[in-house]
């Protein structure tokens, strides 16, 4: 669990152009300033990448929080 | 004045349609006349407003901002947008004999001090979107807000057609800005332009989903529609959750035409269905690079041919040029022909050519006054009656241009464009940094983010820390736009320079991917 958490992390500070550190464990797009719309599509083009699939439209806007991303990697969204 | 070729026929009945357009103005002059208007509906208030409703909301706003406004002090800050009361204030700033400043309503209160002292304003109006920062000593109206007991009634527009009508600030907020100046002349030839290359028939129904403050957004999206009559949906800068309905929106609305910039359609094709009923008639990209992959992908997407990959610029009030899949197939740069004036290459010998490929160069008349109280600026754009885009093109024997290359430095972020210089500037204040170098670096989704270098001042082995990149991060946040922001930071021992001692941004940032990819 705690790998994937590291991973997520990296993946939303390297699409945000953060480095680690500046992702609390709580990141949200509402609380991180650089998680804007464009940040958002790197990440998703991140997570695919690192999942080698396509995420389906309503995952790629249902992702709001570092757990979200976590969630995501699991597999299993939402839970 | 260099000359060329005479105008071919289709230029010719361009430039009579400009003629009896700036015979409009000429007209327009006494009065506006809003019969001719459309209607501007704000999509996510529910609000419309028809040309009746533009006419009482321009007449408030020039009863309002009359006092203030005199013919040594004619700037009035419209610091607002994206609604339907923006276009109520920018006419009411016409009808009171002013010059509208559109400015971007998220500046910071640094660069919105600066705009004040630049411009010394007659007044600034504020809207919903307006940020708290507004400079002292400069009255600030709601015009929607405010008391009025009589009301003056439109009157006069402007003192001529060629005083300055909006100004455009397109870089230089944290510094010293560069404003341009557009008269009524050079904007209604724009828009009669962009209505002979449209037709009217398009623009029956359009969305703008840019900002107003933007030459694109401004001219082309939505004074174009709107002088032709065309009935305006506003919906700037949807969320990610909102793209999701895009399709449903436009169907809804049966919306016609719409333009953006390529980063918007890379997320609106991930997130939303095709629109339902297929409506669109008409779909322009512009304001940065469009490739033949993507522009393919949006006409499949929209079910039409009509998508145009143009070419503006805000200092020739936005699009001069269109190359449309009706016209042929896509090409990575094509730009297609001119629409209206003229376009040439600069030749090595420092000529003008008609064919080949160099420094483009454009003749509309379209093109900007100048740029405010810089004629420094503008000399160095505008010479021996050309304007020099700093775009390098190829232009073919059928008139066609392909941009293959650029020669100013600004990074074009989404479309937004950045000067590096304006940036380098700002960080060189900051008093932990030596030395700065923004650069472009390719980026997927916004098809350039911003890089910068930075080399920190030496520090004695008791002096505080240096400051981390975060700290440098927020330090610009106060004091620029967000988009001028930084994405990628590299801290670097020294910035490369060549033998002259000149720094070479793309040198730099080869330099900074070698010391860290990614």
């Amino acid at each position: 669990m705690d790998d994937l958490r590291a991973r997520a992390r990296g993946l939303l500070a390297d699409a945000l152009e953060l480095t680690a550190d500046e992702v609390p464990d709580d990141a949200s797009i509402d609380t991180v300033e650089a998680w804007t719309s464009l940040g958002h599509m790197r990440l998703i083009l991140g997570i695919e990448a690192s999942m080698a699939t396509q995420l389906d439209a309503a995952l790629v806007v249902g992702i709001e929080s570092l757990d979200d991303i976590v969630s995501v990697l699991k597999g299993a969204p939402g839970q | 004045m260099a000359h060329l070729d005479r105008p071919n026929l289709r230029t010719g009945r361009v430039a009579l349609y400009c003629r009896r357009r700036v015979d409009y103005c000429r007209r327009m002059s006494s009065t506006i006349d809003f019969g001719g208007l459309g209607s501007v509906t704000d999509l996510r208030q529910g609000t419309r407003w028809s040309a009746e409703d533009l006419a009482r909301g321009a007449e408030r706003t020039a009863t309002l901002v009359r006092p203030y406004v005199a013919p040594e002090r004619p700037h009035v800050v419209i610091a607002h947008g994206g609604t339907p009361l923006f276009f109520a204030d920018l006419f009411g700033v016409w009808a009171s004999g002013g010059c509208a400043v559109c400015v971007n309503p998220g500046l910071t209160a640094g660069e919105m001090s600066v705009i004040g002292e630049f411009l010394n304003p007659a007044a600034i109006l504020t809207g919903d979107e307006t940020g708290s920062a507004l400079p002292d000593g400069i009255a600030a109206l709601r015009t929607d807000r405010e008391r009025i007991s009589k009301f003056d009634g439109l009157g006069k527009i402007l003192r001529s057609l060629d005083d300055p009508a909006l100004i455009l600030f397109t870089s230089g907020t944290t510094g010293a800005p560069k404003g341009v100046v557009h008269s009524l002349r050079s904007l209604f030839a724009r828009i009669g332009l962009n209505r002979a290359h449209m037709g009217d028939g398009s623009l029956a129904r359009s969305l703008c989903v840019l900002p107003t403050h933007f030459g694109h957004g401004l001219i082309g999206n939505c004074l174009t529609p709107l002088f032709a009559g065309g009935d305006l949906f506003l919906w700037p800068g949807p969320a990610m959750k909102e793209m999701v309905d895009l399709g449903a929106t436009l169907g809804r609305q049966d919306i016609t035409f719409m333009s953006s910039v390529p980063a918007f359609w890379r997320m609106a094709l991930r997130l939303s269905a095709e629109p339902a009923p297929p409506c669109l008639q008409r779909i322009h990209i512009g304001s940065a690079p469009l490739s033949s992959a993507l522009w393919q992908d949006v006409a499949r997407w929209a079910g039409t041919d009509s998508v145009v990959n143009m070419y503006g610029i805000t200092e020739t009030a936005n699009w001069i040029a269109g190359a449309s899949l009706a016209d042929g197939p896509a090409e990575d740069g094509l730009i297609g022909a001119m629409w209206g004036g003229c376009a040439a290459v600069l030749a090595e010998d420092g000529t003008p050519r008609r064919r080949g490929e160099g420094e483009l160069l454009v003749q509309t008349p379209s093109l900007m006054s100048g740029y405010h109280a810089r004629p420094d600026l503008t000399n160095s754009v505008l010479r021996d009656g050309w304007y020099h885009t700093g775009d390098t093109g190829h232009i073919d024997d059928d008139g066609r241009i392909r941009l293959v290359g650029r020669r100013k430095s600004e990074i074009n972020k989404a479309g937004i464009k950045v000067h590096p210089e304006e940036v380098d500037l700002l960080l060189e204040r900051h008093p932990g940094v030596a030395e700065a170098c923004c650069f472009g670096l390719p980026d997927p989704v916004s098809g350039e983010i911003i890089g910068v270098a930075v080399t920190l001042v030496a520090r004695r082995s008791d002096a505080p820390p240096a400051p981390a990149i975060a700290d440098l991060r927020d330090w610009c946040r106060a004091r620029i736009k967000a988009e001028c922001v930084p994405d990628r930071w590299f801290v670097v021992a020294e910035i490369p320079k060549s033998d002259r001692g000149k720094v070479k941004r793309d040198a730099v940032r080869d330099h900074c991917l070698r010391q860290d990819p990614g």
